[in-house]
């Protein structure tokens, strides 16, 4: 190595503090962005992974996706293991619909009875629109699993009925429904109270099935809607209810026993869409700075030896082989692009993002450009000719 | 023997209008413990002669001979490191190091170990007449004569054989010429070395024994 080498680098404190920071900043910008690359990739994979995509079973002009009466096999395809479309979808919503009248209270009192087998069936009861339920003694979300005659009462009904004295929790009701043909008298024990002033009463799905069957002989509901278990096997999704559901035809006239499904995945795909656009266009951007670097490299070596020339002449006048300036001159600039790149890495990881992995191999090929530019610049300038230092002074 | 001869050498360079021949069929041979000089007008060849001298260029016809070997089979940058030493008109220090350090440089070439390097460095810059408080000063803190002085200490501690002042008065006052002379002369009959002076002062060249005058590229002894 030539004497006095990082003496050199010292003794121009200002030069070398700008080559440091100019490498500084670049290496910051790459990882910077990077890094946003990642982000965005990893928000993408999010996205296509676990984007809810509702599908609702609706009629087949596609206008009502309630008081359907979907019959039994509808509910088999969704919830037996055999039927192929239960293993793409999670999160199944069933609720069905009855009439009901009390019998021991007011008369003219009625409301809905609906049996439902998870609170998220409806907004009222739903933790994502804050619905707010208070359970009896020991009763808790798990109350629709059961087979049990139990339900929920609005707050407004719980004070009608005084639901603070333990015998009133029981309630006697006249059931109805017109599809099964069912009319029959029921009691029900009130575990628990929701937010409202509606007359709504809400039952367990299992206890709603057995009501059925042992009143009609079969099953059905009034609304069905799940979500997509896989996004990423969507389209196998779509072929399999191709099997069951007919697509959405507005010109329907006359009723038909078939049904329709409303996949709402026009977000999911815009979403997708957008987000790899953006990646895409962010990589691009990657291989420009790279260049960039190329170029920077070159220059700010260009402008820290071209003062140099006279001392690399000297240099060569002492015997100091071309191979010795070159690697010389090449050490100085590289030692401050190093420096400069440790800094911005150490920046990067102090301050602007702490739970994050370095973009190793973006470095490297940063590091590299750096080097390929620098020996450009390098090269060029201290191939100098010792004679010219003598041919200067004539 | 001589340590240097030069055999009907001639040199031409191309320039962007014309094809130059700076020297001319030149000869003549320079031994140790002289001191030689070099005078003619600008453009005469003389520096030519010097960079030729030095290694720094190639002879376009001719041989030169070091220690009767011919410098083509010379590896030109251990000649130039172990037996040829340059001293410019404008002192070419380098302007990052310190007097010291400039010193030090060529004694660190030859892997001398630093604190031997230091120590001799100091000593060749005590022997021009270098406080050693100026010895910490950069070059740009030093005046003309004081640089010149240290570009003379550096070409003492390589110990080479030959010693090429390209002008080395040229930028300097009656009174420092004076002294460089005297350190020049001193140079080639005590320390035995082949000193080769390229000067206008007839002054100057009127203590050498030996002058070469050149003109036109064509040597005059």
């Amino acid at each position: 190595m030539t004497p006095f080498l990082f003496t050199k680098i010292l003794r121009r404190p200002i030069l070398a503090f700008c080559s440091i920071l100019t490498s500084a900043i670049f290496c910051i910008l790459l990882c910077l962005l990077s890094d946003y690359v990642k982000r965005q990739k990893t928000e993408f994979e999010s996205v296509r992974d676990n984007f809810p995509i509702e599908c609702v079973v609706s009629n087949v002009e596609g206008t009502s996706t309630k008081n359907l009466n979907i019959p039994s096999q509808y509910i088999m395809y969704v919830t037996k293991e055999q039927y192929p479309l239960t293993s793409y979808i999670k999160n199944l919503c069933m609720t069905k619909n009855f009439s009901y009248q009390w019998t021991d209270i007011e008369r003219d009192n009625v409301g809905t009875m609906i049996g439902m087998n998870q609170l998220e069936c409806t907004k009222e009861l739903s933790s994502e629109y804050n619905g707010k339920i208070t359970f009896y003694d020991w009763y808790n979300e798990d109350f629709l699993k059961e087979e049990r005659a139990v339900c929920l009462v609005s707050t407004a009904m719980a004070q009608k009925i005084l639901i603070q004295e333990e015998e009133n929790r029981f309630l006697n009701l006249f059931v109805h429904d017109p599809f099964l043909q069912i009319k029959k008298e029921i009691t029900l024990q009130v575990v628990g109270e929701y937010e409202s002033k509606s007359s709504d009463l809400y039952i367990p799905w299992g206890y709603c099935c057995n009501f059925m069957l042992e009143n009609s002989d079969t099953i059905s509901c009034d609304s069905m809607s799940f979500l997509v278990k896989e996004n990423q096997k969507l389209n196998e999704l779509k072929k399999e209810a191709l099997n069951m559901f007919v697509s959405i035809d507005p010109t329907e006239q006359t009723p038909s026993y078939h049904f329709a499904l409303i996949i709402r995945d026009e977000i999911y795909f815009s979403t997708l869409l957008s987000l790899e656009q953006n990646v895409k266009r962010l990589e691009r951007i990657m291989p420009l700075l790279l260049g960039l670097t190329l170029g920077i490299g070159g220059l700010i070596s260009f402008l820290c030896v071209r003062t140099e020339k006279k001392s690399y002449a000297l240099m060569r006048t002492l015997g100091v082989t071309k191979k010795e300036v070159f690697l010389a001159s090449l050490s100085e600039q590289m030692v401050l692009e190093i420096i400069g790149e440790l800094t911005g890495i150490l920046f990067f990881l102090l301050t602007v993002s702490k739970n994050t992995s370095l973009p190793v191999l973006f470095l490297l090929l940063y590091f590299l450009c750096y080097f390929l530019g620098c020996c450009f610049a390098v090269y060029h300038t201290a191939k100098v000719s010792p004679a010219q230092l003598l041919r200067e002074e004539e | 023997m001589s340590v240097l001869s030069i055999k009907e050498v001639s040199y031409q360079y191309k320039n962007k209008y014309q094809t130059v021949s700076a020297l001319d069929g030149i000869s003549y041979e320079f031994n140790l413990g002289k001191l030689y000089a070099v005078i003619g007008k600008s453009g005469s060849g003389k520096t030519t002669l010097l960079s030729l001298l030095a290694g720094l260029s190639v002879p376009t016809k001719g041989k030169i001979l070091f220690h009767e070997t011919a410098m083509t089979e010379l590896n030109l940058d251990e000649y130039r490191r172990d037996h040829a030493s340059v001293i410019y008109q404008n002192f070419n220090l380098f302007p990052l190091l310190t007097a010291k350090e400039n010193v030090m440089y060529p004694l660190l070439l030859k892997k001398m170990e630093k604190t031997k390097a230091r120590q001799q460095a100091e000593e060749k810059l005590c022997s021009v007449e270098l406080t050693k408080e100026k010895q910490k000063r950069m070059p740009a803190q030093l005046s003309g004569g004081e640089q010149q002085r240290v570009a003379i200490a550096r070409a003492l501690a390589s110990e080479a054989e030959i010693i090429l002042a390209d002008e080395p008065t040229g930028n300097l006052d009656s009174e420092n010429s004076k002294n460089i002379i005297n350190i020049l002369k001193e140079l080639a009959y005590k320390e035995k070395r082949c000193v080769i002076l390229v000067t206008h002062d007839n002054k100057a060249a009127s203590q050498a024994d030996s002058i070469l005058h050149i003109k036109d590229g064509k040597l005059e002894v």
